[in-house]
């Protein structure tokens, strides 16, 4: 049985211990689930390791270009000789920075305008008009047009990524204080004299965690694959970053000749997208309640 | 409805002027010279001071501003720097194929992911429920550019049934066209479709729980009517309002399709102009493309009154 099912969701909070446990159980119970997460867990090894071990990534061997994958190169080699497996395993790190760091950075901006423009009705009309507007620039222009213009490092990526994601989180989280700023508990907060802040931070602020974290592993693996379109269209990582995007960017003229070189990187880049994904699924039925009673 | 429909266009002004101004801001917002910029690496001073003079940029921002948004109204979105020509002019000679290949996506999506999402929610966690599931889950994980990639290499360089790369025009026959968009149609319908498919299955799913789905039932429909007639059209509002929402994750897949399969389209002049720093041309773009963002989502507010009676404008 789910606590959630039956008791309310603001009362979820309390005995925090107990129900993560409970939680980190139910949320792994699926072999589906339970492979997702050895994926990422994969996916952070390699991303730490790969750098380590493997210093030839970008070395250029004319003679064995473009060769079928082998015992030699797993994943075969670029027009330019480069292993491709070694360059795919280097281009983890990046793809895993630029999906945490959009990810963290649209929470914290996400959350703060979501908060202000839910709770002070003044706030509220400018802000979403803000965010309607954001939202009405198509979010992949958007960030190459960010991009081109403050030139491609992983910063300015991290920015270009991060700014169309932000009005959908701040959305969320404005419908989530919305909607609980009409609760009696917040109405008890208010007759007791509580200080604005504090019913922000104390009250407001702690329901919100459960809309957040299944918005911020969405944002998560959109940066993900948002990166990677970005590389492939030449707007991206800069090159000498080895890069999933970027790879199969300098791959795709060779394409008839070489279709490891796109098709690998592209796996990888499936791979860890989708373990995201399924993991922000799980996510959603086990914190939404809605979701959680249609299940069983 | 006229009244909505004035009002609603009404309500859109503020978010074209902030597109408007936000595309404004943008080479300014750049460090350095905004005349260079929008110059170009190649341009001489000369260039420099004659898009300095035209754009104004002597005067205050505001003034800039106005007239820049002045000649948008007029449609006068400016020249692009590597071919000189209106980048009007271009984003219309570009327009066909864009156009062609998006209204055959969505009428793929419509056929392949609606009728996937009733099953899903008829035979909710049965085995074709959970296969249309992940099927969906892939849809939203794996790439456009490797969904084409793929595409291609089967379907045309080892069946052979589609060309590779390229875009056939209309005016040389509606087959050729036809077939020259159907493989990047369907890769962008294979990334599409998972959203239509996920919100139709669980609009159906809270739609075939009501007492009119039990009414259709008990008085003897045959499933397939109860499904398909009575049930799905409760569902159509949710499904247009996701096909709105969608025109986004649409267009990012447009740009990237056009890329991989060389089709002559805006998604392509997009990402020429940014290789070629054709700041005009990138600009120019960013608003056709969020203005058809805002009319696609009025239209689509507009097309709730077919699906549900109740709704009067």
């Amino acid at each position: 049985m789910n606590t959630s099912q039956t008791v309310p969701r603001q009362h979820v909070q309390r005995s925090r211990m107990v129900d993560f446990r409970r939680f980190l159980s139910e949320f792994t119970d699926g072999r589906v689930e339970k492979s997702a997460v050895l994926i990422l867990i994969a996916a952070l090894l390699i991303s730490v390791i790969a750098p380590m071990v493997y210093h030839s990534y970008s070395d250029i061997n004319p003679l064995d270009r473009m060769k079928p994958p082998s015992a030699d190169h797993f994943f075969g080699t670029d027009h330019l000789g480069r292993d491709v497996f070694e360059r795919t395993m280097v281009g983890t790190r990046n793809s895993l920075i630029i999906g945490f760091s959009v990810a963290i950075a649209t929470t914290i901006i996400g959350c703060i305008l979501g908060l202000v423009s839910g709770f002070i009705s003044f706030g509220d009309k400018i802000i979403m008009r803000l965010m309607d507007g954001f939202m009405a620039i198509p979010n992949v222009l958007l960030a190459i047009a960010l991009v081109a213009l403050m030139g491609s490092s992983l910063l300015t990526i991290i920015i270009a990524i991060s700014v169309p994601e932000i009005p959908r989180m701040a959305r969320i989280v404005r419908s989530v204080v919305v909607s609980l700023k009409e609760m009696p508990f917040i109405d008890a907060a208010v007759t007791m004299g509580t200080p604005q802040w504090k019913i922000l931070l104390r009250h407001l602020l702690p329901n919100t965690v459960g809309a957040l974290s299944v918005q911020a592993t969405a944002t998560c693996a959109s940066a993900i694959m948002t990166e990677a379109i970005l590389s492939f269209l030449g707007a991206g990582t800069p090159p000498n970053i080895p890069s999933w995007g970027g790879i199969i960017a300098e791959s795709r003229v060779f394409f008839q000749i070489a279709p490891w070189a796109i098709g690998f990187p592209g796996l990888m880049l499936s791979l860890l997208v989708l373990s995201v994904n399924i993991l922000g699924d799980r996510l959603r039925e086990v914190l939404d309640p809605r979701v959680a009673r249609r299940r069983s | 409805m006229f009244k909505y429909i004035s009002s609603r266009l009404l309500a859109s002004v503020p978010i074209v002027l902030f597109v408007a101004i936000f595309v404004f801001l943008l080479s300014h917002l750049a460090p350095g010279d905004p005349a260079a910029l929008i110059a170009g690496e190649n341009a001489t001073p000369e260039q420099i001071a004659q898009i300095r003079d035209r754009l104004h940029l002597d005067e205050p921002l505001v003034t800039q501003f106005g007239y820049w948004f002045s000649d948008i109204l007029r449609f006068d979105l400016g020249n692009s720097i590597f071919s000189n020509r209106p980048v009007t002019e271009l984003i219309a000679a570009r327009l066909e194929p864009t156009l062609v290949l998006t209204s055959l996506t969505i009428v793929l999506t419509i056929f392949l992911a609606v009728p996937a999402g009733v099953i899903a929610a008829w035979k909710v966690n049965s085995t074709s429920d959970r296969s249309i599931m992940i099927l969906s889950v892939l849809g939203f994980s794996v790439p456009a550019f490797l969904i084409g990639y793929a595409n291609m290499y089967v379907f045309a360089l080892k069946l052979g049934w589609f060309p590779v790369q390229g875009y056939a025009n209309l005016s040389d026959g509606v087959l050729g066209t036809l077939r020259s968009v159907a493989l990047p149609a369907f890769t962008i319908t294979l990334v599409f479709w998972a959203l239509v498919a996920r919100i139709t299955r669980a609009a159906m799913i809270e739609i075939l729980q009501e007492g009119y789905t039990r009414t259709a039932r008990a008085k003897g429909l045959s499933e397939g009517k109860v499904l398909f007639v009575h049930a799905l059209k409760n569902a159509g509002v949710p499904i247009s309002t996701v096909i709105g929402v969608g025109i986004a994750i649409l267009i990012s897949g447009v740009v990237v399709t056009e890329s991989v399969f060389n089709i002559p389209g805006i998604g392509r002049l997009v990402v020429d102009a940014i290789t070629q720093r054709d700041f005009p041309v990138v600009q120019g773009t960013m608003i056709f493309f969020s203005v058809v963002l805002i009319v696609v989502n009025l239209l689509v507010d507009l097309s709730y009154v077919l699906f549900d009676p109740r709704i009067r404008y």
